[in-house]
């Protein structure tokens, strides 16, 4: 490992970009502020979100709005269940004039990119960006083409047991870092949503606070941030947990280990700290976690989900004291 | 109370227990002022051992501390120096002096028997022993946290008593167990584990009250269903309940004496019960043996009677008075005898016409039908008639051919003994004896010696029962008692053997004698004094010697007696502080004047210097790192912090959040030792904060949270 521990100033960058980012968030979504923590944080953590609820509660609208609010490239796809794998990844179109083909790229070719409904798309096309996203890369017509950094892609997806939906299998979720669950708003929040919106789109006043190098800059920050053996016998207990759990058929695999360090290093940033807490862990544990575990066929039927058993594991492991001491870092 | 702090008071209650526990031995020793010997050097070593846990974590040095003190305290209590002042410091030759007194105690231990004075020796050894088990007991309940598993050691002090069915003080049985039981309590109270885990499944915790009535509720059960289970209603302490006495008809005193039979059965049936204004009499007797043929003894033939009406005694007393009687009222139960037990020492009996004495073979004899079943009656004696002082005065009486008083068969030898055998070896065991006491002392001491060895199995059987005897060197008291008096008649000193019962067990307010009191002992006779009772049959069976017939104990174990040329006896004027009385023993105070002003200024100068030490290392050893800083906030907020689960910010939330507000001070302080906590583990640089800030911290939060209870509750009140 090369990484440095990141100094005060580059925290402090962090941390002034998250607050830049969630103020103008909150332009448009009120009372969702842990969706926007997790939201940034994934985005932080250059991980992939899925953001899954009803329709109508501001799925889309959270994603158009980030990528406004970050001054990149932003590509949007609306699935629908007869786009073409290439409507995703662009195609190449033959240029008369210049007798050679030209890559016509796809929206998949920005900074971020919203997937919307992306569970009615057909499995097909699907797996065209699930396989972009893991890959940071696309191919066509056997040339292999970069995709730009950062590269986010915020899916949003109705819950699937809506019609016309084509859930997406186990492995292909565990390719987005979090899952959010919008939620509906508070009385309050719904409220002062509907003044928003009186007679004008919000999402019109949404300004870029951050540029793609800003964000470029600050990934690197998180990826610095320190992590104690703490903190990862911490994340070790609690991936074994869910694996040895009688409750859940699946358990975490070691990749989600891998993401929810790297997502609670990006909360940790966003705080300003230059190492992870094991609260970070704490709060996106069921964002990270959740939507890759399967809940045993008993516990589905006692009306237990992945999350409630998450955040019971959460209240049941110890929290990691011993400072043991650390390989010398160089 | 929370964390650790129960262990301190839990150390006192181990403390409590150990010493009460020294009721087990009653009836084995003699209390008297060793106990309080015992009981400051029992009390300063647990305080040494509260003293150090105070100042050290370490669940084990507290017990090695306590050692330490215990044994200097011991070794100034009982070892003295050279020239018997006070062994402030061990030396060199101090190991050697404690080996000295070890050994003293062990050589007491062997020829003292139960209820014996406690001399310093003895009283050492004890201490020793009560200290030791103390430590361990403590070590395992307090340092190790097994406070149930500790009651098994408890339980040892008790098992004479449990063995020997011997009674026991109930209320110290009673503190005892409380004692236990508050330990346990304690150490449960403050396990967190079970407590939470309780909690959590919804049970509230037990309110103090419930923990106290369940500790009363459980030690009444232990005292009365515990007996049961253990033995039946026969044990110790246990109020007994009487079965009914007439189960298996009459029972008589076998006088078919015949050297040749084992013991087979020693029935525990009460045969008599009597209540004494002197305490325990030493024997009760019925019947005279005079004629032995080498295996069987044969009653005395029956001399001239006498109404037993008066004084009651063959020698001419001085005066027909008794100066200090002893007033012993006796109940004869299902035991039909035609001869009255009786003490051993001249008597009054208030008695009726049908009450006859027979001065040649003092014996009682009672004609009624039933002989002395069902029957009551008082009997005075004469407490401390016989004396060393009056059986050496019989010397000159002796010489002046005093003997002749008695019938000649006291003083027949059948030829199938070999005389010259028993004579050589009567005469080698008296061979420092001066007079007719020492004789019968050394030939007592020679039998009761460590190469005997009682037992209900005979010897081989043979003609000479008493060369055999001394061949073999075991057998019951009937072997002890002819072998004494055969020595004694090759000395030409008329004997004779005793039948009755030993004084029996206290029982209520008197003493009970069962059927395996029944006891053959060997009388000597002195012109001028009478029938002296001497006891060889060892300790374990027959308690303790006469009173005027203990040798004085030497310095170091008795010589291995198998060689008779060096009797164990020694002239009794070497020590005459260890004359032994019927009275109080002498206190340990008595014979070697404790310290107590400059023991008790140590001692409270190591107090005090344990508690600066505590003060001082106070919070740099309990609160030398943020993580103990937490650990000892939250311990002593207890619920209040959560459990275990929680992050430190977590935990934050949760006191604050949880029970009366804190003072603004108190939450700065604890957000800076969440920082802290946080920093230190798990921030790349660990945590720069001094250990003194933690404390401050810590107990600044702790305390907060104390006052704003006790604020609560006041106004809760109110």
């Amino acid at each position: 490992m090369t990484t440095t521990v990141p100094t005060a100033s580059q925290l402090a960058d962090v941390c002034d970009l998250a607050l830049r980012v969630r103020e103008e968030l909150r332009r448009v979504l009120s009372g969702l502020d842990d969706a926007i923590d997790a939201t940034l944080a994934t985005v932080l953590a250059e991980g992939h979100l899925l953001l899954e609820d009803v329709p109508g509660v501001g799925k889309t609208t959270l994603a158009r709005a980030l990528g406004r609010a970050l001054d990149a490239s932003v590509g949007r796809i609306q699935f629908t269940p007869d786009l073409l794998p290439s409507d995703v990844t662009g195609v190449s179109v033959f240029r008369g004039d210049e007798h050679r083909f030209e890559f016509r790229p796809g929206p998949v070719f920005a900074n971020i990119v919203v997937a919307d409904e992306i569970n009615r798309a057909s499995p097909k096309t699907q797996a065209a960006l699930l396989e972009s996203m893991q890959e940071r890369s696309v191919t066509v017509d056997g040339e292999t083409r970069p995709l730009p950094t950062p590269f986010l892609v915020v899916a949003t997806q109705n819950p699937i047991d809506m019609e016309g939906t084509y859930p997406l299998p186990e492995a292909q979720r565990d390719r987005f870092m979090t899952r959010i669950a919008v939620g509906y708003p508070s009385h309050a929040d719904e409220v002062a949503m509907l003044d928003a919106h009186d007679g004008h789109d919000p999402l019109a006043e949404v300004r870029p606070v951050a540029t793609a190098a800003d964000l470029e800059r600050a990934i690197a920050t998180v990826r610095g941030v320190y992590a104690s053996a703490a903190i990862k016998q911490y994340l070790v207990d609690l991936a074994r947990a869910t694996r040895e759990s009688a409750d859940l058929r699946l358990g975490a695999s070691p990749r989600s280990s891998l993401q929810l360090l790297s997502a609670a290093k990006a909360r940790a940033a966003m705080a300003g700290r230059d190492h992870v807490l094991p609260d970070d862990v704490k709060a996106l544990a069921v964002p990270v976690l959740a939507h890759r575990l399967i809940p045993a066929a008993q516990a589905r039927a006692a009306g237990r989900t992945a999350e409630t058993v998450v955040t019971e594991l959460l209240s049941r492991i110890a929290v990691p004291t011993a400072r043991t001491p650390e390989p010398t870092r160089g | 109370m929370s964390g650790g702090r129960w262990r301190l008071a839990a150390t006192p209650l181990v403390a409590v227990a150990v010493g009460l526990s020294l009721a087990g031995l009653s009836g084995l020793v003699i209390y008297g002022g060793w106990l309080k010997v015992l009981a400051i050097v029992l009390g300063a070593t647990a305080a040494v051992v509260v003293l150090a846990r105070l100042t050290t974590g370490r669940p084990f040095l507290p017990t090695v501390a306590g050692a330490l003190a215990g044994a200097w305290l011991i070794v100034l209590a009982y070892v003295p120096a050279d020239d018997g002042g006070i062994r402030w410091l061990p030396t060199g030759d101090t190991l050697a002096a404690v080996r000295q007194v070890a050994l003293d105690a062990v050589g007491y231990a062997q020829v003292s028997v139960a209820p014996a004075p406690v001399e310093p020796e003895l009283a050492g050894a004890i201490t020793a022993a009560v200290v030791a088990l103390f430590l361990l007991v403590d070590a395992v309940a307090v340092g190790a946290g097994f406070a149930a598993s500790a009651g098994f050691l408890l339980l040892a002090p008790w098992l004479p008593a449990l063995t020997l069915e011997r009674r026991v003080p109930t209320a110290a049985l009673a503190g005892t167990l409380a004692a236990w039981l508050a330990v346990i309590a304690l150490s449960r109270r403050n396990d967190r584990g079970s407590w939470r885990a309780r909690a959590r499944d919804g049970a509230a915790p037990a309110s103090p009250p419930a923990v106290l009535g369940a500790a009363v509720a459980a030690v009444l059960v232990a005292l009365l269903v515990a007996p049961l289970a253990i033995g039946g209603p026969f044990w110790g302490a246990m109020p007994r309940l009487s079965l009914p006495a007439s189960l298996g008809g009459t029972s008589r005193l076998d006088l078919e004496i015949d050297l040749r039979d084992s013991l087979t059965t020693r029935s525990g049936t009460p045969v008599l019960s009597y209540f004494s204004t002197n305490g325990r009499v030493d024997v009760l007797r019925a019947y005279s043996m005079g004629t032995f043929d080498g295996s069987r003894w044969d009653r005395d033939p029956e001399g001239e009677m006498v109404p037993a009406t008066g004084v009651l005694w063959p020698e001419d007393l001085a005066s027909p008075l008794l100066h200090d009687p002893a007033t012993i009222s006796v109940s004869v139960g299902d035991l039909a005898e035609s001869h009255v037990p009786v003490p051993a020492s001249p008597r009054s009996l208030a008695a009726g016409n049908e009450w006859l004495y027979d001065p040649s073979t003092d014996e009682v004899v009672i004609n009624r039908e039933g002989g002395t079943r069902d029957l009551s009656y008082t009997v005075r004696e004469e407490v401390g008639y016989t004396t060393e002082e009056a059986l050496r005065g019989a010397d000159p009486l002796i010489a002046a051919g005093g003997d002749r008083a008695v019938p000649a068969r006291y003083l027949d030898l059948n030829p199938r003994i070999d005389i010259e055998n028993v004579r050589a070896i009567a005469q080698a065991v008296t061979a420092s004896a001066t007079d007719r006491y020492e004789q019968g002392l050394a030939l007592q001491e020679y039998l009761r010696g460590p190469s005997f060895t009682y037992d209900t199995e005979a010897p081989t059987t043979s003609d000479d029962m008493v060369s055999t005897f001394l061949e073999q060197q075991h057998g019951y008291c009937i072997h002890f008692a002819t072998a004494m008096v055969v020595m004694a008649r090759t000395l030409d000193i008329p004997a004779r053997m005793a039948v009755g019962f030993l004084g029996g067990v206290e029982s209520g307010d008197g003493f009970q004698v069962r059927g395996r009191d029944a006891h053959a002992w060997p009388e000597l006779y002195f012109p001028g004094h009478g029938w002296v009772r001497f006891e060889p049959t060892p300790s374990v069976q027959t308690g303790s010697r006469p009173a005027y017939a203990v040798p004085v104990v030497q310095g170091t174990t008795p010589d291995d007696t198998r060689n008779p040329v060096n009797p164990t006896t020694a002239p009794r004027t070497s020590r005459p502080s260890a004359a032994p009385t019927t009275t109080a023993p002498a206190t340990v105070e008595d014979a070697r004047g404790f310290p107590w002003i400059p023991a008790l200024a140590g001692a409270l100068v190591l107090a005090m210097l344990a508690i600066g030490v505590a003060r001082r290392r106070g919070s740099a050893v309990a609160v030398d790192s943020p993580e103990a800083a937490w650990a000892s906030m939250r311990r002593r907020l207890g619920d209040r912090a959560g459990d275990d689960a929680l992050t430190p910010a977590e935990t934050e939330r949760a006191i604050l959040e949880q029970g009366p507000e804190l003072s603004d001070a108190a939450c700065e302080a604890l957000a800076r030792l969440r920082t802290a906590v946080e920093d230190q583990r798990y921030a790349p640089g660990g945590s720069g904060v001094p250990a003194s800030q933690l404390a401050a911290w810590a107990d600044a939060v702790a305390e907060a949270a104390r006052e704003a209870d006790k604020a609560a509750a006041q106004g809760h009140r109110r």
